[in-house]
């Protein structure tokens, strides 16, 4: 444990540098989080161009020909169910139904996003209206 | 002019050593895909050479290079094309920052490559915005904050072992390669 600790030696400057890292993170985490919505619809885009959109209360199924990629929309998540690209990261990627939340396929330069929505405080309104 | 040459040749050969020592370590990488799911989180097992580099030359141009023909040979046999401009963008951005924090002295080699592990995926993260022009990517960050963290934290801990000892060796040999 001696032998293991000298060489986790770390100084004032590495600690505040972490630290400052960690708080960044956390920062962007919280704000994150507060400002996403249950989104509305999921955007579709290959090489940055809009190209197709679609409404996440409807269940459906979306085949994508020219890169090889399913997409399925179920219960207001969608999820890409089907790759041909080599690293299947976008496969194993977990659903998708707040603002903001994104899945990309790098190799096929596709990325899906889930946009539009109400807010937290827009439901409150609501109800109270209600 | 024997000793110039010698010298030139030792340089060489320990680029090469470094850029093949490099290179396996991304192909065991490749090998185990360490994955949550998020594009971007990766071990940096060959990070640990850059580092060990940066440290043990103290030449940055030896580092670059090191670094930039690692990429390409990593692209050019098991990775696919496409993906390399994101680590070209990684790269770049985590060799230029760890090697202004080395020039700085004031952190130590572990502080070094945590700031190189979070860099390495700012600059993807951002290569990839600007690519696919999908600005929600930015969602990925505070994940890709804390898993360079961690991974920097680790590279930098296995390459202060390595420094450490092997500059001993350099030293008791007076062969220590510049």
């Amino acid at each position: 444990m001696k032998y293991i600790r000298k060489y986790l030696k770390m100084n004032f400057a590495d600690i505040l540098l972490t630290l400052t890292l960690v708080l960044c993170g956390f920062a962007s985490l919280i704000i994150f989080y507060k400002t996403s919505r249950t989104g509305t619809s999921l955007v579709i885009r290959q090489n940055g161009v809009i190209t197709a959109t679609y409404p996440l209360n409807e269940d459906a199924m979306i085949n994508i020909s020219d890169a090889g990629n399913v997409i399925t929309i179920k219960n207001g998540a969608a999820t890409m169910t089907e790759a041909d690209c080599p690293d299947l990261i976008c496969v194993r990627h977990k659903s998708i139904k707040r603002t903001g939340e994104t899945i990309v396929c790098l190799p096929h330069q596709l990325s899906l996003s889930v946009e539009g929505g109400v807010s937290v405080d827009d439901d409150k309104i609501d109800a109270i209206v209600r | 002019m024997i000793l110039l040459k010698r010298r030139n040749s030792q340089k060489l050969t320990m680029c090469a050593n470094f850029i093949a020592l490099a290179f396996i370590f991304s192909y065991l990488e490749s090998l185990f895909p360490f994955s949550l799911g998020i594009p971007g989180v990766k071990l940096g097992l060959a990070n640990i050479i850059t580092v060990y580099v940066l440290y043990m030359t103290k030449n940055f141009k030896t580092t670059f290079i090191v670094i930039f023909v690692r990429i390409f040979l990593v692209a050019f046999t098991f990775g696919n094309l496409s993906t390399m401009i994101y680590s070209i963008c990684g790269a770049i951005l985590s060799g230029l920052g760890m090697v202004m924090l080395y020039k700085t002295g004031i952190f130590t080699i572990i502080g070094v490559s945590i700031a190189g592990g979070v860099l390495h995926n700012v600059g993807q993260i951002l290569c990839a915005m600007l690519i696919l022009e999908t600005n929600e990517l930015i969602y990925y960050l505070p994940v890709l904050l804390f898993s360079g963290i961690i991974c920097g934290f680790g590279v930098g801990f296995i390459s202060n072992i390595c420094v450490t000892n092997l500059k001993k060796f350099y030293n008791s040999k007076e062969n220590l390669p510049s």
